[in-house]
């Protein structure tokens, strides 16, 4: 056991490192930050009035209240607005060749991609949130029984963060085959806003609709964290882990799986 | 050897771009494609310690073939061993052994000081932390980058930054370093420091380097063997030296003189002429430096006189002409024309 621990050191290190200085790196953009915050302030703002304006007399939908529609809305919206640039930094190391410079090290490419991808997503998320709450409070006030699902909520929040990286990766990685992968990261955010439960729960579509919806992998970026924050429940958390670890172990394994195929279609630029 | 390489090939398919919108219509439709041969059946060797130019115009094969001898690209055909290792099957062993610096792309990371990408690099190669401070110690003194280690990167001019990025490369000490256009966009001081530098390194770590430049200045000063190609094809290999000497029969003769030059040679073309000096090119192929001093001797009175072979730009230019898609040297013979 301590064996296999040391022999993961150094792997860890080096993946690690990454990771940290992808997130320090970040902090070289304030004014990217600044400005999800903002945006974050005008749809928690539009969302809370329209909450508000739908809410029947007991001030509640669905069995939720507008105080837990409108945090679930700054919870699902840190992993979205946190979104890194994994993407369109692999489809343009694709595109111009450079990619082949990143070969040349005795790491694995996805896993380092990945990991600055994660640095990336962290540091975005903290600064976000702490936006989100601040208008959050100044709308409806805190939200009951938020200190006892942190560990769970924030567990599924980390776990949120790694599915969209790993989409974003396996997006990123298509650019050896198409040369423009945007529309399927626009594809991906869509069906993230609607049937991820994005905007509002699940529990507001259909019966038949969210079932279904919350099975699928982007339930589990959007509605499971945000829903295990604002309403915990014990018995759903574990489905929610469960859920959320094997989606990133197929969508991990469809990454490396993906980029072992598209090695093969690597082009030599420059002559 | 540190490489060999036999009849390596490699082709690329190449979709054929048609103008108008009907022609991206049936582009969409029916694409068609282009076989293009990179390269060529090419051989090549270079032994542990040399110091080797791989040069040729745009799109001549030359990335490439680096990037078949780093294993990035895989071969069509042939066989390569590059530090004994298969590149294509051992890529990440190889990895460890190999240095890369890349004049166009940085590897540092751009806000953060070059330090941490030296940490980074060191953790991406297994060093233990002690061996890793070192390292990095002894890289330092010998690039003279103390004062920027700890300089976010994009505050640092592009000779500072490209220290720090020979350096970053050789923080694993690998026994070959890839240099592509090391010192593009540099100023001369800056330039011939960068050369000096990886002169060194050959020359006292015995690193074998293996230069691609579009500067004549890197390559006549770091590398002592010029491996020459031009569609996929290697069409020279050998010296330097004997490259200026056996491609270009011509010499450079300038001369300072007492009064204007009285010389009437066909062998002889006058470049430039002043009232008190001349640049000659003397054309070897038809007559012998010998006779031309002779000549302007019997009728000149010369100050001073400098013979020297005609700058390696000019050479270069001569052999992409004169070579086109023709070898001068056989397969099999690569590796040993004029190698010292």
């Amino acid at each position: 056991m301590i064996a296999a621990i040391s022999r993961c050191g150094p792997w860890l290190r080096r993946y690690g490192r990454a990771l940290t200085y992808a997130g320090r790196d970040q902090l070289a953009y304030p004014a990217a930050l600044l400005t999800r915050g903002v945006l974050l302030v005008i749809f928690v703002f539009v969302f809370n009035t329209l909450w508000r304006a739908i809410a029947g007399d007991d001030g509640q939908l669905r069995g939720l209240t507008v105080v837990q529609l409108t945090w679930y809305l700054v919870f699902t919206e840190m992993v979205e607005l946190a979104r890194p640039t994994v993407m369109s930094e692999i489809q343009e190391q694709v595109q111009d060749g450079s990619i082949a410079y990143g070969l040349v090290r005795p790491y694995s490419y996805p896993l380092f991609a990945l990991a600055r991808a994660l640095g990336q997503a962290l540091t975005k998320t903290l600064p976000i949130g702490l936006a989100g709450a601040v208008v959050a409070l100044a709308l409806v006030g805190p939200l009951p029984g938020l200190a006892a699902a942190l560990p769970g909520g924030l567990t599924l929040l980390a776990g949120a963060l790694l599915i969209n990286c790993l989409w974003l990766l396996i997006i990123g990685i298509t650019a050896f085959w198409f040369e423009s992968v945007l529309p399927f990261q626009w594809i991906h955010q869509k069906l993230v806003f609607i049937v991820g439960g994005m905007f509002f729960p699940l529990e507001l579509l259909p019966p038949w609709l969210s079932g279904v919806a919350a099975r699928l992998p982007f339930a589990f970026q959007a509605y499971w964290p945000a829903r295990m924050l604002v309403d915990p429940a014990p018995e759903l958390f574990r489905e929610a882990l469960l859920g959320t670890a094997l989606y990133a172990v197929l969508l991990g394994g469809v990454a490396l799986a993906l980029f072992r195929l598209g090695m093969r279609r690597v082009q030599a630029h420059g002559g | 050897m540190i490489i060999q390489a036999r009849r390596l090939r490699k082709r690329f398919r190449v979709r054929e771009r048609t103008t108008g919108m009907a022609g991206a219509l049936r582009a969409m439709l029916l694409p068609r494609w282009r076989a293009v041969t990179a390269v060529d059946d090419i051989d090549l060797d270079v032994e542990p310690g040399e110091a080797v130019a791989f040069i040729g115009p745009n799109g001549a094969g030359k990335s490439t073939t680096i990037k078949l001898l780093t294993g990035i690209l895989q071969r069509d055909a042939g066989a390569v061993s590059v530090l004994g290792h298969d590149p294509q099957r051992q890529r990440r062993r190889l990895a460890y052994r190999l240095g890369t610096v890349f004049g166009q792309k940085s590897q540092l990371w751009f806000h953060l000081p070059p330090l941490d990408t030296f940490r980074l690099l060191a953790d991406v190669y297994d060093l233990e932390p002690r061996q890793a401070r070192e390292r990095i110690a002894s890289l330092t003194e010998v690039f003279d980058i103390g004062r920027h280690l700890t300089t976010p990167v994009r505050k640092l001019s592009l000779g500072e930054r490209i220290r720090c990025e020979i350096a970053a490369s050789l923080i694993h000490a690998p026994e070959l370093l890839f240099l592509d256009e090391p010192t593009i966009g540099l100023d001369v001081v800056i330039r011939q420091r960068i050369r000096d530098l990886i002169a060194r390194i050959n020359r006292e770590r015995g690193v074998t380097v293996f230069l691609t430049s579009h500067d004549t200045g890197d390559v006549e000063q770091v590398c002592r063997r010029a491996v020459v190609i031009n569609h996929g094809r290697i069409v020279w290999d050998g010296a330097i030296a004997e490259l200026k000497r056996s491609l270009l029969t011509t010499r450079i003769m300038d001369l300072k003189l007492a009064g204007p030059l009285v010389l009437d040679r066909q062998d002889v073309t006058v470049r430039q002429a002043t009232r008190y000096s001349a640049r000659l090119e003397v054309d070897t192929a038809r007559t012998r430096v010998e006779a031309v001093v002779r000549a302007i001797l019997e009728r000149n009175s010369v100050l001073d006189i400098t013979i020297a072979d005609p700058p390696l730009e000019e050479v270069i230019a001569a052999l992409y002409e004169s070579a086109g898609d023709r070898r001068l040297v056989e397969p099999g013979q690569e590796g040993r024309n004029g190698t010292p």
